[in-house]
C-alpha cells in the first residue's frame, strides 16, 4: 500500500523545523539585546523565558487537541467568529511578516559587516530571499526532511565549536551570579519572550503533523533542544568574552568562531562554522516564508497557498530595507516596536482563546 | 487556435488507427495455403532471406506441415534434431491425433504450445522460436528454439568489487534471469513478462518477489511499462529513460546495475526489477543510498565496510566542493586561511595571467576531456598518454606560469574522488553540479556555497522515485535496517526498508541479546 | 520568450554582483604587523608590515629571487583604517588587514589617552582579529619593526607568530592579547599585561645583574643574533601603559593569577649553602592556586597559596641538595622564601605604583557579589592598593634530572 503523499510531516520533521526557526538566533544580533540587560545572568534568561511561555503553550495545546484538524489561525476563526477572528489573524500575520523582514535584514547587515562590505544591502537581500523562495516554494514537507537531515550537522558544529572554546572559557566570568537581580531578569525575560514566538505561530501546522498524539513530546523535545541551545551558547558567550565587553560585540557568533581558530591545526575549522551557519540561516529564512504565507493564507481563508510565497517572499524585502542599519533594525524596529508590543499577546491570546471557547462551550451545554 | 486543435485532434486518430488494426486479431485458417500467403506477406518472402520456410511431412498424422523460423535467431541443431527429425520419422499410431498430442508426444523441444493468431506467430518467430503450421489445424504450434549468440558472462566493467561475486549481466534474458536466480532461491519470485515497442516489440522481464514487493507498486510499474509508446526500446538503457518521471532532471530516479547479486538484494528489501538483452538491469524504486551504496559495503566486514563507506562520502564531498571551496577561500575568504598557507598561494599565483575562476574551468573542462578520451583510447597506449599526460603537460603549465601547482592538486584529488563514486548516473550528477556549485562560488563565495547546497538538499528531499521519497529511510524517517550512510552489522539489519511499503516487514526474528556470539 | 530575456537580463546581472567583494588572491597586500607612534596634532604614525609572498623563500617555481621579504612602510594619518587608501599610493594592491597577527605601540603614544580610542578602529573594522599580540616597544614602534632582523625566519611574520608561542610558554611575557587589553580596559577593575621589547642598540654587557629573567628589554647580556629582545611586560590600566615589569615579575605575575598553568619556567635561587652561586630549577604550576578573599571589612583580606613542582637542573656548586634529605628540605625552604620575598615586593609595587593588580584576583571577587551593581559599587580596584596582602609558596622538588649525586662530589 503505497501511501500517496499525504501532505503531512512527521514528529522528527516538525521538531527539526521549530528548533531550526529559532535556535539561530543565537547567531545574530538576539544576543546583543539580551546581554544588555541580563548581564552576566543572560545565560538564564531562556531558562525563564522556557517557563513564562509553558503555560499558554499547554492551554493552545489543549485548545488544539480539543479541536483536531484545525490550525491555529483556523481554531481562532472558530472560537472568536468571523470579525474578531480574523482581527486576531491578521496581526499575527504582521507580527511574523515584521518579523521575518526584521531579522532577515539583520542577518544581511551581519552578512555585509562581516563578509561582504561592499556589496550593496539589496543585492543580498534578493539573493537570500530568492533562494530562500526557492526551498520553501517545496513545500512543508521538503522544509521538514531537510531540516531533519540538517540538524545533527548543526548540533555537531555547535558541539565543536565548544569543544574549541573550552580552552578560552573562564567560569568565574558569570559571577555576579544574578547579574542585574532576579526582578530584572524575571522582567527582561517577560519583555522579550517573543523569541520563542515561532513556537506558537508552528501550531498552524498542527493538522499537519501525521501524528498528534506526539504533538506534545514533540514540542516538548523541541522546547528542551532549543533552551538547551541557548543558555549553552549564551553561556559560551559570557565566559568566553566576558560582561561588558561582550555587549560591544555586534555578532557574539560570529566573533566566537573566529576567536576560537588557534594557530596553524585548527585553523580552517572557522570554515565550517562559517558554512553551517550560512545554511542554517538560509533554512530559517525559508521556514519563516513559510509560515507567514501560511498564517496569511488562512487568515484569507485560501488553502493551497504555494503560489502566495512569491508575493510574500517579494514584500520583504521592501520591508527588510525600511531601517537604516543594524542598529535601527535591532534595537528600535524590533525591540521598541515588535518585542515591547508582541508578548503580551504571545502569553495572552491562548488564554483569552480558552476563556472564550468555555463560555461557549457552557452556552452550548445550557442551550442543548 | 481552432485549426491548431483540429489539427493536433487529426493526428492522434491517425495514430489510433494504425494501432488499432494492428491489435486486431487475426486468426489462422484452416488452409495451410491461404496461411502461407498471409506469412509470406508479413515477411516479405521470398525477398527477405533470413526467413526459412521448410515443409515438412508429419508422419506422426499423415498431414503435412511447415516449420518457420528465422535465421540467426534459432539454434538450427536444435530445430533439426527435436522438432524436424521427430515429426518426420516418428512413426504412426493413430490417425485422430491432434496438435496437442503432437507436442506431448512428439516433439522434443521444452517449451511448446498452441497459437492461434497471425499478431502471435509474427511475435514467436521474430523472437526466435520455430513455428509449425499444420495442415487443416486453425491453430499453430511454437516451439522454444532461441539460439542467438550472446557474450559470455563476465566480470563486471563498472562495479567491480575486491571481495564478492565477479559476475554480471550478460545480453540475453535468459541468461540474465538465470543468475538473477541463481542468488535467491525463492519460489515467490516471480517473472512476469511484457512487450514493449510498436513496430519491434522485445520481451521485458519484470521480476519481483510476490509476498515482499508492494503490489501498487507492481501495478504502477507495470502500467508504466505498457504505457510507453515508442517504435523500439532497444535496449534497458533506452528503456530506464522512457520510465524515468523526470527526463531533465539532474538527479537519477531508476537504478542501473551490471550486478546480478545486487539486484538480488533490492529484490530480497521489495524493490522490482527488468531485465531484458541487455548487460544490466533496472531496479526501481530507488533512493539516492542505491546510488552510493555498492556491493563490496555489504560484503566487507562492518569495521571495513563502513571505512569505506566514510571514505566514499568523503570523496563525494570532496568532488562536489573542493574548487567551489578553492575559489571561495582565494575569492572571498582569503581571512579564514591559515597566513602561510595564504602567502604560500599567493605566491605561486603572482605571476599567472588569468583569475582562479578561469583556472578552474580550464583544468576542470581539460580533466573532463581527458576522461572522455581515456574511454576511447587503445589500450596499448593508454597508459603511456596517462602519463604524458598528467605528469608532463601538467608540469609544462605549471612552470610556464600557465596554472599555479596548487590547482592542480586541487583538480588531481578532485578527480580521483571523482572515481570513487561507483554509480554512473549519481558520478554524472556530482560532476555537472560541481560545476554548479563552482559558479555559485564564484558569485557569492561561501554564502553561493551554502545556498546552492541548501537548494540541492531541499530539492533531493522533495523528490520521489515511484512515490518513494529520494532520501529515505534517513529523511522522512522510517524505521528501517539502519543501512543509510553507515550501516550496522548484517545480521542487525531484521527490518526492511519501510519506505517501499514492503508487505513483510522482517527479515527474520529481531535480534535478542548482545552483539556476542557466544 | 519575455521570460527567456527577463533570465538572461537577472543572470547578467548576478553576474556582476558578486564583483563587489570577489578579489583576486594575488592582487592584495598582506599586513601583518602594525605599529603605532603619537603624530603631530592627534594623528597617529602608523607603520604597516607588508608580508611579500614571493620575498625570502617560496616554492621554486614562479618565485622571484632576491625579493625582501616584506616591505615596511609608515604613514601619518588621523587613525589606522583612514591610512588604507592612502596606502595605495605607494603600494599597488589592495590593503588587506585580516591577518594582522601583531600589534607594535611605542611607550610614549601607550603612556598617552588616545591609545585605546584608535584601538577602536582596529577592532570595528572587521578583519581585525581579537587574537592580536600586543607589543609595547620602548623605541618608536616604526624603528623597532625596522630594527627587527630575524636572522632564521624567512616569511615576515615568522618571527612575531613564533616568538608569541613560545614567549607564551615560558612565561617571560603573558598572554597579551588585544582581546584582553580591550575587555579590561572596559571592566576598569583589572590590569592588562602587554609584551614589552626593544631593539637593542649596543650588544655586549648589560649593567645590571638580572640572573636568568629579570631583565628589562635591552638590559640583557647578549651578543650576537637578532638585535631584538622581547621580554618583561608593560602595566596597562584602562587603557594606558603605567608602568613595566621584569621577566621575573612578570612570571611570578602570572603564577600568582590562580588558574594560569605554564609549561615550564626556568629560575634559579641563590644557593643557601654557598654563596654566589645559583642553583637552577625547572617550576611548573600544574594546580591552580587557593585563593581566599574576606571582603567583610573596608579593606580586602587576601590569602593566597601557590603550589610548584620543582625539578633540579644544574648545581653549579656542587652540593649535594639531590641525594641529601636535609639539603632537599633546605633547598626547598630557601626556594620558598625566595620566592615569596620576591612575591611580596611585586605585590608592594603593584599597590603603591600601579594601584591596580594584574592577577585576575578580581574573577574571585566577583563571586562574593549577587548583584553587578554590588560588585561596581564594592569599587574592587578601588580597595586594592590598602589590601592586606598573604602569599604562600610551597614547593614539591619532584626530581633532578639523570644524575643523582653531582659530578664531583665525594659520597658522603
Amino acid at each position: 500500500m503505497i501511501k500517496e503523499s499525504d501532505g503531512k510531516i512527521g514528529i522528527r520533521e516538525f521538531v527539526s523545523i521549530i528548533v531550526f526557526s529559532i535556535i539561530l538566533k543565537v547567531a545574530d544580533m538576539t544576543p546583543n539585546l539580551l546581554f544588555k540587560e541580563g548581564m552576566t545572568a543572560t545565560w538564564m534568561m531562556p531558562l525563564i523565558m522556557g517557563g513564562y511561555i509553558l503555560l499558554p503553550l499547554l492551554i493552545l495545546l489543549s485548545l488544539l487537541n480539543r479541536y483536531k484538524s484545525k490550525g491555529l489561525i483556523e481554531l481562532i476563526y472558530s472560537i472568536t467568529g468571523k470579525y474578531v477572528g480574523f482581527i486576531i489573524s491578521f496581526v499575527l500575520t504582521i507580527i511574523s511578516l515584521l518579523g521575518t523582514a526584521v531579522n532577515l535584514r539583520d542577518q544581511v547587515d551581519i552578512l555585509n559587516t562581516l563578509f561582504f562590505p561592499k556589496t550593496p544591502i539589496i543585492v543580498l537581500l534578493i539573493i537570500i530571499t530568492i533562494s530562500c523562495y526557492l526551498i520553501a516554494k517545496r513545500g512543508l514537507e521538503a522544509l521538514g526532511r531537510t531540516c531533519w537531515l540538517l540538524l545533527p550537522i548543526i548540533i555537531a558544529s555547535f558541539i565543536l565549536l565548544v569543544a574549541l572554546a573550552l580552552g578560552e572559557v573562564n567560569l568565574e566570568y558569570i559571577y555576579p551570579i544574578w547579574g542585574p537581580g532576579l526582578s530584572q531578569l524575571f522582567k527582561s525575560s517577560l519583555l522579550h519572550i517573543s523569541i520563542f514566538g515561532e513556537l506558537f505561530l508552528m501550531t498552524t501546522f498542527y493538522p499537519f503533523v501525521r501524528d498528534d498524539k506526539k504533538y506534545y513530546r514533540g514540542t516538548f523535545y523541541s522546547l528542551f533542544i532549543i533552551i538547551t541551545g541557548m543558555v549553552l551558547s549564551f553561556l559560551l558567550y559570557i565566559t568566553v568574552f566576558d560582561y561588558p565587553t561582550i555587549q560591544k560585540i555586534a555578532f557574539p557568533f560570529q566573533a566566537l568562531s573566529l576567536y576560537v581558530s588557534i594557530g596553524y591545526f585548527i585553523a580552517n575549522v572557522e570554515n565550517l562554522f562559517l558554512i553551517f551557519w550560512f545554511i542554517g540561516a538560509i533554512m530559517r529564512f525559508s521556514i519563516y516564508l513559510y509560515v507567514t504565507t501560511a498564517i496569511f493564507a488562512y487568515t484569507i481563508k485560501i488553502e493551497e497557498f504555494e503560489l502566495l510565497i512569491l508575493p510574500v517572499s517579494i514584500v520583504t524585502i521592501p520591508l527588510a530595507l525600511i531601517p537604516e542599519n543594524s542598529i535601527v533594525a535591532m534595537r528600535i524596529f524590533w525591540e521598541d516596536y515588535i518585542l515591547k508590543f508582541t508578548w503580551p499577546f504571545f502569553i495572552l491570546l491562548p488564554i483569552f482563546l480558552w476563556i472564550v471557547d468555555y463560555f461557549k462551550g457552557r452556552v452550548n451545554d445550557e442551550v442543548c | 487556435m481552432k485549426s491548431i486543435v483540429s489539427f493536433f485532434k487529426k493526428i492522434r486518430n491517425v495514430n489510433n488507427k494504425s494501432t488499432d488494426r494492428r491489435n486486431k486479431k487475426e486468426l489462422i485458417s484452416s488452409k495451410l495455403a491461404v496461411n502461407l500467403n498471409r506469412i509470406k506477406e508479413i515477411f516479405v518472402y521470398p525477398k527477405n532471406q533470413d526467413f526459412k520456410i521448410r515443409k515438412i511431412s508429419i508422419r506422426s498424422i499423415n498431414r503435412v506441415g511447415v516449420i518457420l523460423y528465422l535465421n540467426g535467431m534459432v539454434d538450427s541443431k536444435k530445430v533439426e534434431e527435436h522438432i524436424i527429425k521427430p515429426l518426420q520419422e516418428e512413426p504412426c499410431n493413430d490417425e485422430k491425433l491432434t496438435n496437442i498430442d503432437l507436442i506431448n508426444k512428439v516433439i522434443n523441444v521444452s517449451i511448446a504450445d498452441e497459437i492461434d493468431t497471425f499478431q502471435e506467430i509474427k511475435k514467436k518467430i521474430l523472437d526466435g522460436r520455430t513455428v509449425l503450421l499444420v495442415d487443416g489445424s486453425r491453430k499453430a504450434i511454437y516451439m522454444d528454439t532461441v539460439g542467438f549468440s550472446y557474450r559470455n558472462v563476465e566480470k563486471p566493467t563498472a562495479e567491480t568489487v575486491v571481495k564478492g561475486p565477479k559476475e554480471s549481466f550478460s545480453e540475453s534474458t535468459q541468461v540474465n534471469r538465470s543468475l538473477i536466480r541463481k542468488q535467491l532461491r525463492n519460489e515467490k519470485l516471480i517473472t512476469e513478462i511484457m512487450s514493449v515497442g510498436e513496430s519491434s516489440p522485445l520481451d521485458i522481464s519484470m521480476m519481483y518477489i510476490d509476498d515482499i514487493a508492494s503490489p501498487d507498486l507492481v501495478k504502477k510499474i507495470k502500467k508504466r511499462v505498457q504505457d510507453i509508446k515508442a517504435d523500439v526500446v532497444q535496449n534497458i538503457a533506452i528503456l530506464e529513460q522512457h520510465l524515468e518521471e523526470r527526463p531533465y532532471s539532474l538527479v537519477p530516479t531508476i537504478l542501473y546495475t551490471e550486478r546480478p547479486d545486487r539486484v538480488a538484494a533490492f529484490l530480497q528489501e521489495g524493490h522490482v526489477v527488468l531485465v531484458d538483452n541487455s548487460p544490466a538491469a533496472l531496479v526501481l524504486p530507488v533512493t539516492f543510498w542505491s546510488f552510493f551504496q555498492t556491493a563490496e559495503d555489504m560484503y566487507q566486514r562492518w569495521a571495513y565496510g563502513n571505512f569505506i563507506r566514510l571514505i566514499r562520502l568523503l570523496a563525494l564531498l570532496t568532488t562536489l566542493l573542493a574548487p567551489a571551496a578553492y575559489i571561495a577561500m582565494t575569492n572571498f575568504h582569503e581571512n579564514l586561511l591559515p597566513t602561510d598557507l595564504l602567502l604560500a598561494i599567493a605566491a605561486t599565483r603572482e605571476n599567472v595571467p588569468f583569475p582562479v575562476i578561469i583556472e578552474v574551468l580550464l583544468m576542470e573542462i581539460s580533466f573532463e576531456l581527458i576522461r572522455e578520451a581515456g574511454i576511447r583510447i587503445p589500450n596499448t597506449i593508454g597508459p603511456t598518454i596517462g602519463i604524458v599526460g598528467a605528469l608532463l603537460i601538467g608540469q609544462a603549465a605549471v612552470d610556464a606560469n600557465v596554472i599555479s601547482p596548487i590547482i592542480v592538486i586541487i583538480i588531481a584529488l578532485n578527480g580521483l574522488s571523482s572515481f570513487a563514486i561507483p554509480n554512473t548516473s549519481l558520478n554524472y550528477m556530482i560532476r555537472i553540479m560541481k560545476f554548479i556549485f563552482s559558479f555559485s562560488a564564484y558569485l557569492f563565495g561561501y554564502l553561493g556555497i551554502s545556498i546552492s547546497l541548501t537548494v540541492t538538499l531541499s530539492y533531493l528531499a522533495s523528490i520521489k522515485s515511484f512515490d518513494v521519497p529520494f532520501l529515505s529511510p534517513l529523511s522522512p524517517y522510517y524505521p528501517s535496517s539502519g543501512d543509510t550512510i553507515i550501516r550496522p552489522p548484517v545480521w542487525k539489519q531484521w527490518l526492511r526498508p519501510l519506505n517501499i511499503y514492503p508487505q513483510d516487514k522482517q527479515r527474520k526474528e529481531k535480534v535478542e541479546g548482545d552483539d556476542s556470539n557466544d | 520568450m519575455k521570460f527567456v530575456k527577463l533570465t538572461l537580463v537577472l543572470i547578467i546581472v548576478l553576474f556582476i554582483s558578486g564583483c563587489w567583494d570577489r578579489s583576486e588572491l594575488e592582487r592584495q597586500a598582506y599586513i601583518v604587523a602594525i605599529g603605532l607612534d603619537q603624530g603631530r596634532d592627534k594623528n597617529v604614525e602608523v607603520t604597516y608590515l607588508i608580508a611579500n609572498p614571493q620575498g625570502g623563500g617560496g616554492p621554486e617555481v614562479g618565485t622571484a629571487q632576491g625579493e625582501p621579504p616584506s616591505e615596511v612602510i609608515t604613514l601619518e594619518v588621523p587613525d589606522i583604517v583612514a591610512g588604507l587608501d592612502l596606502l595605495n599610493a605607494t603600494v599597488p594592491r589592495e590593503i588587506n588587514f585580516g591577518h594582522i597577527s601583531t600589534l607594535i605601540i611605542s611607550e610614549k603614544f601607550a603612556r598617552g589617552e588616545q591609545l585605546i580610542y584608535n584601538l577602536d578602529a582596529a577592532i570595528r573594522e572587521r578583519q581585525t582579529g581579537r587574537k592580536t599580540f600586543v607589543i609595547v616597544s620602548k623605541e618608536k614602534a616604526s624603528d623597532f619593526i625596522r630594527g627587527n632582523k630575524p636572522l632564521l625566519e624567512t616569511r615576515a611574520n615568522k618571527f612575531y607568530d613564533f616568538m608569541r608561542i613560545r614567549l607564551k610558554k615560558i612565561g617571560i611575557v603573558g598572554p597579551a592579547k588585544l582581546h584582553y587589553l580591550l575587555k579590561r580596559t572596559e571592566s576598569k577593575d583589572e590590569l592588562f599585561l602587554a609584551a614589552y621589547a626593544t631593539v637593542a642598540k649596543k650588544e655586549g654587557k648589560g649593567k645590571k645583574q638580572g640572573y636568568e629573567d629579570d631583565y628589562l628589554p635591552g638590559e640583557i647580556p647578549k651578543k650576537g643574533g637578532n638585535p631584538t629582545q622581547i621580554i618583561g611586560s608593560a602595566v596597562f590600566k584602562e587603557g594606558k601603559m603605567v608602568g613595566r615589569l621584569t621577566g621575573e615579575e612578570t612570571r611570578l605575575a602570572l603564577l600568582l593569577r590562580p588558574h594560569y598553568k605554564t609549561a615550564s619556567m626556568i629560575f634559579t635561587f641563590p644557593d643557601p649553602i654557598s654563596k654566589g652561586y645559583r642553583v637552577t630549577m625547572r617550576l611548573k604550576k600544574h594546580r591552580d592556586s587557593e585563593l581566599k578573599l574576606d571582603l567583610s571589612e573596608d579593606d580586602p583580606n587576601i590569602k593566597t597559596t601557590i603550589s610548584i613542582v620543582a625539578h633540579i637542573l644544574a648545581i653549579v656548586s656542587g652540593n649535594n641538595y639531590t641525594d641529601n634529605l636535609q639539603k632537599q628540605e633546605l633547598l626547598k625552604k630557601s626556594i620558598e622564601d625566595s620566592l615569596e620575598n620576591k612575591i611580596k615586593d611585586l605585590i608592594d609595587k603593584t599597590q603603591k605604583d600601579f594601584r591596580g593588580e594584574p592577577f585576575l584576583w578580581v574573577l574571585e571577587a566577583r563571586k562574593k557579589f549577587t548583584t553587578f551593581s554590588e560588585y561596581r559599587n564594592y569599587n574592587w580596584i578601588g580597595r586594592y592598593p590598602y589590601a592586606k596582602v598573604e602569599v604562600k609558596v610551597e614547593v614539591d622538588l619532584k626530581g633532578f634530572g639523570k644524575q643523582v649525586t653531582p659530578t664531583g662530589h665525594r659520597i658522603d
